[in-house]
């Protein structure tokens, strides 16, 4: 007894070494393993007041570009306000399926965009209804879609993400793919589906889907960068540069469509 | 200044410094200088064992929680503080056993590779722990690289400015 005593009091440093950094270890990985740590932080009330402050003092610093990526965000809001019928616009046809939208405008206070799993945080929470699986909508294009809602804060999950795809659109036509983020270069993302019978060449815009239950449709997303079709293949293979640099994103608007939960309980009734 | 006293307060400017200002350098788009690196030369060469491995983890996971990084920092900081001995010994050689031997009495040179040393180490585990994926070698070492060069450069600026008279 004695021995195992010495031996605890004589390799005490070694232990306790072994215990920190075995729990290091532990947290690394859970942090690994989950990506939740961001949204822990930013929930804690001393480093979500922290990232607040600290986010609105770089504000001052680039109030110049903010109010010019602002006005020009204005300016597409009026166009398109003066346009309603024409193209891109919401159709006034109330026969066809015209849902409704509310738009609440937001602040990202922490974001990430140089790992392998991205995530944002915006400043608005439950308290400002927002609600799990709303879309994220920025300056110039879409940003993500909302994944974990608390009363001031809630969690994005970029499009910098490979867990989620997105359905887009080739603007025009009837066109549909699936987008995701090939993890490499944070202005890039594939799509992939769209058939080979189409005619895709660089430049045409990209935008969401018709179908999507998260964003109206016809919200741009990006422009095609570059063309790929590879021999025998029934789809094109298309990188797509995003209109939105959301590394920088901070302005954004969560969009609530309120038809949703009526749609989502139709979509699954019991089939008979 | 009492060595505690001191001690405390070189944590606090530590930890102060890494959150406001080092976290937020991001050359490249992401290479952040780790200057709480210090603290495993400041604290005390003879000082309690146990209170420096502790104070080590705190330091690095606090920096974890504000960077949600898990606990990538805390690891590498603990380890530096348990591999201290051994850094000292190749460094400083049997000087930095003698009582009173503190790092700002210690020739300049020697002290270069010292945090030499600590910083490589460090930014090797501290990429390594934080991109995580065995297929992605290339890039824990090339991160490792710039932020050691960055790291080093800081780490010594600060040394230099901030260590105390030798008198």
């Amino acid at each position: 007894m004695q021995q195992i005593i010495n031996f605890f009091l004589r390799s005490r440093d070694a232990l306790l070494f072994l215990f920190l950094f075995g729990l290091a270890l532990v947290l690394t990985i859970d942090s690994h393993g989950y990506h939740k740590t961001l949204w822990v932080s930013s929930n804690n009330v001393v480093f979500g007041n922290l990232h607040e402050w600290q986010s609105s003092l770089g504000d001052y610093f680039s109030l110049d570009e903010r109010n010019a990526s602002l006005q020009a965000e204005n300016q597409y809001l009026r166009q398109q306000l003066l346009n309603r019928d024409g193209d891109g616009g919401v159709p006034l046809d109330s026969m066809s399926w015209t849902p409704d939208y509310k738009i609440t405008p937001g602040m990202i206070v922490r974001n990430t965009h140089k790992k392998t799993h991205n995530y944002a945080i915006i400043n608005r929470g439950s308290r400002d209804s927002i609600a799990i699986d709303q879309g994220v909508i920025g300056p110039s294009g879409i940003v993500g879609l909302i994944d974990e809602v608390g009363p001031r804060y809630s969690r994005i999950i970029t499009l910098l993400n490979p867990d989620v795809s997105w359905e887009a659109q080739l603007k025009g036509t009837n066109l549909f793919g699936i987008l995701s983020w090939d993890q490499r270069n944070h202005r890039v993302m594939d799509l992939e589906d769209i058939p080979r019978l189409a005619r895709v060449r660089q430049g045409d815009t990209v935008v969401t889907g018709q179908y999507s239950r998260i964003f109206p449709q016809g919200i741009p997303i990006g422009v095609v960068s570059q063309v790929n079709l590879q021999e025998g293949k029934d789809y094109y293979d298309l990188k797509v540069q995003l209109l939105n640099d959301l590394a920088r994103s901070r302005e954004v608007y969560v969009v609530e469509q309120r038809d949703r939960i009526a749609v989502d309980t139709l979509l699954n009734l019991p089939t008979e | 200044m009492g060595l505690t006293l001191r001690s405390i307060l070189i944590f606090f400017l530590l930890l102060v410094m890494q959150l406001l200002i080092f976290s937020h350098v991001d050359l490249l788009g992401y290479v952040n200088p780790a200057v709480y690196i210090l603290w495993i030369g400041f604290f005390p060469f003879l000082g309690n064992r146990p209170i420096f491995l502790v104070s080590s983890f705190l330091l690095g996971w606090i920096l974890d929680i504000y960077l949600n990084t898990g606990g990538v920092h805390a690891a590498g900081l603990v380890l530096l503080a348990f591999a201290r001995p051994l850094l000292l010994r190749l460094a400083f050689g049997a000087a930095a056993t003698l009582p009173g031997a503190r790092i700002n009495r210690m020739p300049t040179g020697e002290v270069v590779v010292f945090f030499g040393l600590a910083v490589v180490v460090h930014q090797l585990l501290v990429y390594a722990l934080s991109i995580y994926d065995a297929s992605r070698v290339i890039y824990v070492l090339r991160d490792a690289l710039y932020g050691s060069i960055l790291t080093f450069i800081i780490v010594m600026s600060l040394f230099v400015l901030f260590k105390p008279s030798r008198s």
